[in-house]
C-alpha cells in the first residue's frame, strides 16, 4: 500500500474517487427506486386493489385539517372528522333529528326505521324497518343489526362514550327481521333521543371480533366497512386521504351527483386554501382569520353558519367581589362585547345573551342584550360601593380594590386574545384584571375546586335545551360545569320543572323566564354564540349543520365550467 | 477497535436512557391530561372519563407509569397509540415518506451545493462568486414555512406546474413507473424548498475545500502535464475536496429524518414528523415517546456509523480512540 501511493499518488487517487462517485450515483439511484417502491407501497389497505381508470369523471374533494380516527363510532375519538364521515357518509341510524328546532321541540325523520310507535304505557318502543335497505355488499339490513348493536353499545369492554345513553334501554328485541322492539323500565321525556342516538352497525361482519377485542382492531375495521350510507370506503391511506365511492345499494332516492369523495389530510390552512385555488380540492373549513383571505378570492365561496357552541365568561361566586349581582351586570356592561367578534372573530359570530341557540323555538326573543355602557357600569359598581377614593384609577370598598385574574385555556388563541381584550376594556371602569391562560385539562380541574377568579371558555350547547350542568346548584364542583358556583333556588327549581314537562312545547314559558332570570342575574356574560366557516370551490349546495359541515355532503353538486 | 466501538455503544444506550427519561417526565409533568383533551367540551360521564385514563394507565403513580414504562421499552414494546394501534407501527407507516422525503432533500442540496460551491471556487472573488454567496445567505437566512409558501404561491397555484402537496394523486396511476413519476412530481416542491434553502453550507465547504486543493502542488502537476483544466478540476480536485462533504452528509442524514416537520405539515407530507406532531395535540403520549426513541435511536445510529466510517478509514482517528 505505501508503496502504491507513492508510486503514482495523483493519477491513482482521483481516479479511484472518480470510480467512487459513479457507483455511490448507482448505489444512490437504486436507494431512490427501493424508497420509492416502499412509499408506493404505503400502509397496509393501500393500494391494493387499485382501479381501473374509468368513471371517475365525478370527483369531490375534501381537504380536512385532520382524518377521521375510525370508521366504528364505538371506538372512534370524537373528532369532528369522524361524525362527518361515520353519520353522513358510511352509515344511517335509525332515525335522523331533524333540524326543526327553530319552530318548536325537534322532530325526528326516518332513516333506517320508517315508522316507530309507543306501547300505551310507553316502556315498549317498536320500530319498523325499511326492507330495501341494504349493506354495501348486498346482505339486507335487519333487526338482528339493532340488536347487535345495543350489544355493542352497551358491552364495558368496547367501552363507548355514549354509553350512558343505552343504560335505560334495558332489552333490545327482535321480533321478526323488519321489527323491533326496545324495553325501558321506566318511561321519561328522552326515551326516543336515546333510542336513535348511534349509527347501527353491521352483524354479519363485525360480530366476528369479539367486543374485547374492538379497542385495539381500528385497522380490522377499516378492511371491513361494509356501510348503509350513500358511500363505501375503498381506501384509507393512514396520513394521506381516504377515498369513497358511491354506494350502490343505497336504498335512498337521494344518490350523489357524483361517483367518488376523496378526503384529503391537509394539516396547514394555508395550503388547504391553495388547493382551492389551483382548484385541487373542492371544501375546506377555515378560521376566521382565513376567511378575511379567502372572501377576496375570485371562484371561492365563503359559507358562514351557526355552531352549537357558546363562549362565555364564568365570574367565580366563591369569591366574595362576584356574589353582588350588581358588580356581575357592571361587568357586562363594561365588557365590548360587540367590538370582540368585530376585531377577534372577524364578525363571524353572533352575539347573544341567551345560553340557548339563536332562533330555537326555546330561545327568548324579548331578552334584550346588554349593550357596551361604561357610564352604567360605573354607576352601578357605585351603587355596589366600589368608588376610587385613592385616585389610582382603580375602584375600591374598605380599602380594597377591585381586583382579579382572568384565566383561559392556552390551546385558543382567540380566547387569550380575548381576555386581553377585556382587560382592556374593564379598566376603563376602573377594574383592574390580570390574565392568565393554562392547559384545557388543568384549567377545568383547577376551576372545579373553585381555584380561580373568572374565566373565558365556551361550551357546547344541545337540543336537549337543559341548562342543568351549568346552572343547577348540584352541578357544583365535581365532574360538571357549574365552574362558577352559582346558586339560585329560583333557577334550580326552573331546571328541573322544565325536565319534567311531559310534552316539551309546554316548557315554552318557563324556558323564557329562565332565560330572564339568568339574563337579570348574570352568573355568566355571555359574549357571543360561535360561528363556523367553509371555502369551497367547483361545488354548490353545501349546507353545513350545527352537527356537521359534511352533513349534506352526499347532495353536494359539482359545478360545470 | 473492538473495544472502541463498545465503549462509543455503550455511551449511545446511555444517551437514549437520558433523552427518552427526560421526554417521559417533560410530558408527563406538564398540566392536563390526554383524556381532557380527547372529550373537549363535550359534556361526558365521570364514569366513561375515570374508565378512559385507567385504560391509558394514567391512574398510577407517575414513578410507577416510568417504570412499566421503561419495562416495556427494554422488552421492545413501543406501546399503545390513542386509537388502539401499536405506536410504532404508527410510525413505522410513515417512515418511508420522511426516508423519500430526506433523500429529496439530499439530492438537490448536495447536487446543487456541489456544483455552485464548484462555480464560486472556479469564478473566486468575481461577481458569480458573490452573488451565490449572497444569494444562498438570504436563502439560508428566510424561514422554511415562508419559502414554501413562496414555493407554493408561485410553482403551484400560479404555474400549476407540481401539486401544492402530499405524496401522490387521489387515483393512483395504472403502471409502477407512472405511480414511481407521480410520487416524485409530489416530491420534488418540499425537496426544493428544504433543498434550496440548505445548500449555502455545502456551497462554502466544496468553495473552501477546491481552493485548496487547487494550490497543491500534484494540480498544479497536473496542469504542467498538460490535462484540460475541466479534467483537472472535476477528476482531480473536486474528488479530493469534497471529504468534508462526504462528512457533512453522515452528520446530517438523521437530523434530516427527525427534522422535517415544518415542511411535512405545509405540504401534507405523511411523513413521521406529522405522526409526532398530531401526537403532541392529542397527547398521545406512547406515540410522542415511541418517535423521539425512533428520531434519538437514529440520530445515535448516524453518528456511530459515521464515527465508525471515520476510524476505520483513518487510522489516526482509531488509534487514538482505542
Amino acid at each position: 500500500m505505501p508503496h502504491d501511493s507513492l508510486s503514482t499518488p495523483h493519477r491513482e487517487r482521483p481516479r479511484r474517487g472518480h470510480l467512487q462517485a459513479r457507483k455511490l450515483g448507482v448505489y444512490l439511484l437504486a436507494v431512490l427506486f427501493a424508497v420509492l417502491g416502499l412509499a408506493g407501497c404505503g400502509g397496509p389497505g393501500a393500494d391494493s386493489e387499485a382501479p381501473p381508470e374509468q368513471a371517475l369523471n365525478r370527483t369531490v374533494t375534501i381537504a380536512a385539517g385532520a382524518l377521521p380516527s375510525s370508521v366504528n363510532e364505538l371506538i372512534a375519538q370524537t373528532r369532528a372528522a369522524d361524525t362527518g364521515l361515520i353519520y353522513f357518509m358510511l352509515y344511517l341510524p335509525l332515525l335522523k333529528e331533524n333540524t326543526d328546532f327553530k319552530d318548536g321541540p325537534a322532530t325526528f325523520g326516518p332513516r333506517l326505521a320508517h315508522a316507530w310507535e309507543f306501547s300505551d304505557d310507553r316502556r315498549q318502543l317498536t320500530f319498523h324497518l325499511r326492507e330495501d335497505a341494504k349493506w354495501s355488499d348486498g346482505v339486507p339490513i335487519t333487526a338482528d343489526d339493532v340488536r347487535f348493536t345495543w350489544e355493542a353499545q352497551r358491552s364495558p369492554e368496547v367501552a363507548w362514550s355514549g354509553l350512558e345513553m343505552k343504560t335505560p334501554i334495558v332489552d333490545v328485541e327482535v321480533i321478526d327481521p323488519h321489527t323491533v322492539r326496545f324495553h325501558y323500565e321506566t318511561p321519561y321525556a328522552n326515551q326516543l333521543v336515546d333510542a336513535a342516538q348511534g349509527v347501527i352497525l353491521p352483524k354479519h361482519v363485525w360480530s366476528e371480533l369479539p367486543f374485547s377485542a374492538w379497542r385495539e382492531s381500528n385497522l380490522w375495521f377499516q378492511e371491513r366497512a361494509v356501510s348503509s350510507g350513500p358511500f363505501v370506503l375503498e381506501r384509507w391511506q393512514e396520513g394521506e386521504r381516504l377515498v369513497l365511492r358511491r354506494n350502490e345499494h343505497y336504498f335512498s332516492e337521494q344518490m350523489p351527483a357524483y361517483d367518488t369523495l376523496v378526503i384529503r389530510a391537509v394539516p396547514d390552512e394555508a395550503t388547504r386554501i391553495a388547493q382551492l385555488r389551483a382548484g385541487e380540492a373542492n371544501f375546506s373549513i377555515i378560521e376566521p382569520a382565513g376567511a378575511v383571505m379567502v372572501k377576496e378570492i375570485p371562484g371561492l365561496e365563503l359559507i358562514a353558519y351557526d355552531y352549537r357552541q357558546i363562549g362565555f365568561v364564568t365570574w367565580n361566586q366563591r369569591r366574595p367581589i362576584f356574589q353582588d349581582v350588581r358588580v356581575r351586570q357592571a361587568l357586562t356592561f363594561g365588557i365590548d362585547r360587540e367590538a370582540i367578534v368585530e376585531t377577534l372573530n372577524f364578525g363571524y359570530s353572533r352575539l347573544t345573551a341567551s345560553p340557548y341557540l339563536i332562533g330555537a323555538w326555546v330561545y327568548n326573543e324579548n331578552l334584550e342584550r346588554r349593550p357596551y355602557d361604561p357610564d352604567q357600569a360605573r354607576a352601578l359598581l357605585a351603587e355596589a360601593g366600589w368608588r376610587d377614593t385613592d385616585g389610582d384609577g382603580v375602584v375600591d370598598k374598605d380599602g380594597e380594590p377591585l381586583r382579579f385574574t382572568l384565566e383561559t385555556n392556552n390551546e385558543s388563541k382567540l380566547r387569550q386574545n380575548i381576555t386581553v381584550m377585556i382587560q382592556e376594556q374593564l379598566s376603563r371602569v376602573g377594574i383592574d384584571v390580570e390574565v392568565g391562560s393554562a392547559d384545557f385539562g388543568a384549567l377545568i380541574e383547577r376551576e372545579r375546586a373553585g381555584n380561580f377568579d373568572a374565566s373565558v371558555l365556551g361550551i357546547g350547547i344541545d337540543t336537549s335545551w337543559n341548562l342543568d350542568a351549568l346552572f343547577h346548584s348540584r352541578s357544583i364542583g365535581a365532574h360538571s360545569w357549574n365552574l362558577g358556583a352559582y346558586r339560585n333556588e329560583e333557577v334550580d327549581r326552573l331546571i328541573d320543572e322544565i325536565q319534567a314537562v311531559a310534552e316539551p312545547a309546554d316548557a315554552k314559558p318557563l324556558h323564557d323566564a329562565l332565560q330572564e332570570l339568568i339574563w337579570r342575574e348574570q352568573p355568566v356574560t355571555i359574549l357571543y354564540q360561535n360561528q363556523k366557516l367553509v371555502a369551497t370551490q367547483g361545488i354548490g349546495n353545501v349546507a353545513p349543520s350545527m352537527i356537521s359541515a359534511w352533513a349534506n355532503v352526499a347532495a353536494w353538486q359539482l359545478v360545470d365550467d | 477497535m473492538a473495544v472502541y466501538l463498545v465503549r462509543r455503544l455503550a455511551s449511545a444506550v446511555l444517551l437514549l436512557w437520558v433523552l427518552l427519561s427526560a421526554t417521559f417526565l417533560l410530558i408527563h409533568l406538564a398540566p392536563g391530561n390526554p383524556v381532557d383533551l380527547m372529550l373537549g367540551e363535550e359534556r361526558v360521564s365521570v364514569e366513561f372519563r375515570a374508565s378512559e385514563i385507567a385504560r391509558l394507565g394514567l391512574d398510577a403513580p407517575l414513578g410507577e407509569q416510568y417504570l412499566r414504562w421503561l419495562g416495556a421499552m427494554v422488552r421492545l414494546d413501543w406501546g399503545t397509540a390513542h386509537d388502539g394501534r401499536p405506536a410504532l407501527g404508527k410510525l413505522l407507516v410513515a417512515l418511508p415518506a420522511t426516508i423519500l422525503l430526506a433523500f429529496g432533500v439530499v439530492m438537490v442540496r448536495y447536487g446543487l451545493g456541489i456544483a455552485l460551491g464548484v462555480l464560486s471556487a472556479v469564478r473566486q472573488d468575481r461577481w458569480q462568486d458573490h452573488a451565490i454567496r449572497i444569494v444562498t445567505l438570504v436563502l439560508f437566512a428566510l424561514p422554511t414555512f415562508f419559502l414554501s409558501y413562496l414555493a407554493i404561491e408561485w410553482l403551484s397555484v400560479r404555474a400549476g406546474w407540481v401539486p401544492t402537496g402530499g405524496m401522490r394523486s387521489d387515483q393512483p396511476p395504472a403502471t409502477l413507473v407512472a405511480r414511481a413519476l407521480d410520487i416524485l412530481r409530489h416530491l420534488l416542491l418540499p425537496a426544493l424548498v428544504v433543498g434550496v434553502s440548505s445548500c449555502g453550507r455545502i456551497v462554502r465547504l466544496v468553495r473552501g475545500g477546491l481552493l485548496d486543493v487547487l494550490q497543491q502542488d500534484y494540480v498544479r502537476f497536473a496542469r504542467a502535464r498538460g490535462l484540460s483544466s475541466r479534467r483537472v478540476l472535476w477528476r482531480h480536485a473536486l474528488p479530493n475536496a469534497i471529504g468534508p462533504v462526504v462528512q457533512h452528509l453522515g452528520v446530517s442524514l438523521p437530523q434530516l429524518l427527525s427534522g422535517l416537520l415544518i415542511v411535512e405539515i405545509i405540504f401534507a407530507w405523511p411523513g413521521i414528523g406529522r405522526v409526532a406532531f398530531e401526537a403532541v395535540g392529542q397527547r398521545d403520549y406512547a406515540v410522542i415517546l415511541a418517535s423521539t426513541s425512533l428520531s434519538g435511536l437514529l440520530v445515535v445510529i448516524g453518528s456511530l456509523a459515521t464515527d465508525w466510517v471515520h476510524a476505520a478509514m483513518d487510522p489516526r482517528v482509531r488509534d487514538a480512540q482505542a
